[in-house]
């Protein structure tokens, strides 16, 4: 059997399980006779697509014998299961259903880029990533994404109920609760980050001699940093609550960018996009 | 006009600290810090690619002189960005001093009496308690110390007060001050670093004197003096590439097979991408390779007058590569354009379609004529000027292969494929430093976020009811963890009486 195979259709079958819950959960939003069934079975479809993506990101490492994250496509993927599994440990404590559109939309429109554009077959990697480091700087940043996308879909929603009397607004946690769950993920995130930087310095002084240089992947990851460091500084000043939520939701944009923007649009030693 | 508006130098002085070292400005200037960070990924930058900076000033000339005027392709050591980092350096250290001599202070005193009224609290409740204060006050306060908390008791006013999470704060300073730490150890560091780069062809060795490095630069407080004595021989370098359908073409495998001699020994290893050879406090990375054809040419004598391996540059993925040779001989001079393809394909123009030598190509255009080396300009060793050149004649050869050139001028023999790797030399001391201030930085982070800080009172009202009351110094939930101890111990210390 071919592993790498199984692993595509994994993924195939997960993001059919995330549309599911995507759905579920809109149709909870804009108004159901019964939304704690609806929230509940959005839940549902999450774990499952969250399950068969882990098979899906597990076989993709077996068939290429190497950690599943050496490309553009394998970060979208594993990046994608990282958002779930930060989702569903928040909703197991919470009813966060009211943002759940804004975590499960991303998260689908992610797995579908993965799989039409940024797809590639299994393959080794270039020498440069063949270290013990590419395991702990890459898996740190996608982890930092985890919580950075709670963090983000939170601001949203914080925003959302401070400024507006809609349906929508009403069904949503109260704006205390957003910000603090924000907060909480995006701190999370932060530190995760910060590991995930200082990792990369480490990993770049052994490949090229030299902690930092500019390159541009390593300028956005600091650019990220310093924005998200904004952000928990603004959040301590008073009255400056909603401008701190507008900070996590920039610190997410260059994140994003460092991803998509930074692989794209720049040719830099970390060009190994495999696009 | 008014009195009270007029500043003394000193009060203006006072006030512009006040300002420079408030959380506010701190936060300005880490926007900002954001702000002009982003042209240097976005412009190409001089340290880094010193050719797209040139290509982009020829592609347009007065915005580009105008922004390399105002250090837009070298933002990173330019006056307006070490601007700004400065000023948000001293306003962490302006913040950061203060609160650290404030937060001493407040570990050598107890913890702050209870405040009058509860109700402004995080979490406060009334309890039923039927014991005078002082039936409670030892007994919960011991408990509270053998909790790890810093107690104070109040047999007057009847309360107790309790503390924990003083290491939050510490992490936050430590946190800050590591950032400092680190930006000084980076600064510090480049002082007293070099980085050069050579070019090393199979079957030669390099020493690392400065004559023999294609860059070198150091930094202010070292020189030339401080390269360590080392020569390295490259001995083979072994390359693969993806030979399958996904990716082909993408490197695999870089090894290069060195002696390497210092002063006191020679030993025999392998330097791969990561991992760097270190010693004598040098590294030695590699960072590149490409080919060397070895080229025999011979005189219309029958003499050989040139036989080495030549460097070609590569200039793109599947290297088809390029370079010069150059035999000056007064007006009978002889100069060669090659262009080497390890997998040549010829259905269109000549180019390279793998990187690993396949089916080796070398083209050579011949010229004849004063190649202009006596002239005393320098040269460009990898380009041949042909002006004032007469053209001789072109050819593809193969590996043993001969080109006799037209004219009887003599012969040009292809005889083999070899290769050469690039490596940059490179010392970094602020490198340690940087680490162990980043890992201070993170443990102060992550003890500066998670370390719940609260203080939590017992209080007898004037009517003889009984409160407690938890104030929250984080946002970190568990409070009512630090309540339901308070309970716990009111209630053993009754049921002791
Ligand atoms: C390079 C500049 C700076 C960076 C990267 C930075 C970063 C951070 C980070 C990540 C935190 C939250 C983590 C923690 O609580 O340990 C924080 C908190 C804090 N920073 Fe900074 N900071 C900088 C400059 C400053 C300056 C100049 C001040 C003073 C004016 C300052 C005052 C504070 C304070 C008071 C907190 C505590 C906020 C809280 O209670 O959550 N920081 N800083």
């Amino acid at each position: 059997m071919d592993l790498g195979i199984v692993s595509n259709w994994s993924i195939l079958i997960s993001s059919i399980f995330l549309t599911l819950a995507t759905y579920v959960s809109f149709i909870k939003l804009i108004g159901s006779k019964n939304p704690a069934k609806f929230a509940k079975l959005s839940i549902f479809f999450t774990y499952l697509a969250t399950f068969i993506l882990t098979v899906g990101v597990v076989t993709r490492g077996i068939a290429a014998a190497r950690a599943p994250w050496g490309n553009m496509y394998e970060y979208a993927i594993a990046g994608t299961l990282a958002v779930l599994v930060v989702y569903l440990i928040i909703a197991r404590k919470q009813d966060i259903s009211g943002i759940a559109v804004l975590v499960l939309m991303p998260a689908l429109l992610s797995l579908g880029l993965a799989q039409t554009v940024l797809y590639v077959a299994v393959s080794d990697l270039v020498p440069a990533l063949k270290s013990g480091w590419l395991v702990i700087h890459v898996a740190s940043a996608i982890i930092a994404g985890g919580g950075f996308s709670l963090g983000f879909a939170f601001a949203i929603g914080q925003l959302i109920a401070s400024k507006s009397n809609s349906n929508f607004a009403k069904k949503l946690p109260s704006e205390n609760d957003l910000e603090l769950l924000s907060y909480r993920t995006t701190a999370w995130g932060f530190a995760v980050w910060t590991f995930a930087v200082l990792a990369g310095a480490i990993w770049a002084e052994e490949a090229w001699g030299r902690f930092w240089g500019w390159d541009p992947k390593e300028t956005w990851a600091l650019i990220t940093w310093i924005a998200y460091a904004a952000y928990l500084h603004a959040r301590v000043t008073v009255g400056w609550r909603n401008k701190a939520a507008v900070l996590a939701i920039i610190g997410y944009v260059s994140y994003i960018f460092n991803f998509f923007g930074v692989n794209i649009l720049f040719d830099g030693l970390h060009s190994y996009g495999g696009l | 006009m008014s009195e009270t508006f007029e500043l003394t130098p000193k009060e203006l002085g006072r006030f512009l600290w006040r300002q420079l070292t408030s959380m506010r400005t701190a936060l300005l200037l880490l926007l900002l810090l954001v702000v002009v960070s982003i042209p240097g990924s976005v412009l190409p930058q001089q340290n880094i690619d010193a050719f797209g900076v040139n290509q982009w000033i020829e592609d347009s000339p007065t915005l580009g002189n105008i922004l390399l005027k105002l250090g837009f392709f070298n933002v990173f050591s330019s006056v307006w960005f070490s601007a700004v980092y400065l000023l948000l350096l001293i306003s962490l250290v302006g913040c950061i001093l203060p609160r650290s001599v404030k937060h001493y202070r407040a570990l050598k005193t107890q913890p702050p009496a209870a405040p009058a009224n509860f109700e402004r609290l995080t979490q406060f409740e009334n309890i039923e308690l039927n014991l005078p204060f002082a039936a409670y006050a030892d007994q919960v306060s011991e408990g509270l110390v053998k909790n790890k908390w810093r107690v104070r008791v109040n047999q007057e006013k009847n309360y107790i007060a309790a503390e924990k999470g003083y290491l939050r704060e510490v992490g936050n300073l430590a946190f800050h001050l590591a950032v400092v730490g680190i930006i000084l150890a980076v600064g510090v560091g480049v002082l007293f670093s070099y980085r050069g780069q050579m070019l090393v062809r199979e079957g030669t060795a390099v020493a690392s004197t400065p004559t023999q490095f294609s860059s070198l630069s150091f930094g202010t407080a070292v020189s030339v003096s401080d390269l360590p004595a080392i020569t390295v021989r490259l001995n083979k370098f072994k390359a693969e590439f993806e030979r399958g359908e996904v990716q082909r073409g993408a490197a695999r495998v870089f090894a290069a097979d060195v002696s390497v001699q210092t002063a006191t020994d020679t030993r025999d290893l392998i330097i791969e991408v990561n991992k760097p050879l270190r010693i004598d406090g040098s590294k030695w990375f590699l960072v590149g390779h490409g080919y060397a054809p070895r080229v025999e040419v011979t005189n219309a004598e029958g003499e050989i007058i040139f036989s080495d391996s030549v460097i070609m540059l590569p200039r793109d993925g599947n290297f088809s590569s390029e370079g010069a040779i150059k035999l000056p001989n007064g007006e009978n001079g002889l100069g060669f354009i090659t262009a080497f393809l390890p997998t040549a394909d010829f259905s269109g123009q000549p180019i390279s379609i793998f990187p690993s030598p396949d089916n080796p190509v070398l083209l050579l255009a011949a010229w004849q004529g004063d190649l202009g080396l006596d002239s005393g300009v320098p040269q460009n060793i990898f380009r041949l000027d042909v002006e004032g050149l007469e053209r001789v004649g072109l050819s593809s050869i193969r590996p043993g292969e001969t080109w006799e050139l037209p004219g009887k001028l003599g012969s040009v023999k292809f005889v083999g494929v070899e290769r050469f790797v690039t490596f940059d030399v490179a010392r970094s001391p602020g490198g340690p430093w940087a680490l162990g201030f980043s890992i201070l930085a993170l443990i102060g982070l992550i003890s500066g976020l998670y370390v719940r800080s609260r203080r939590i009172w017992l209080k007898q009202l004037p009517d003889g009811s009984y409160q407690i009351g938890a104030l929250s110094r984080s946002d970190q939930p568990g409070l009512e963890s630090d309540l339901k101890l308070l309970k716990q111990l009111c209630s053993a210390a009754e049921e002791k009486s």
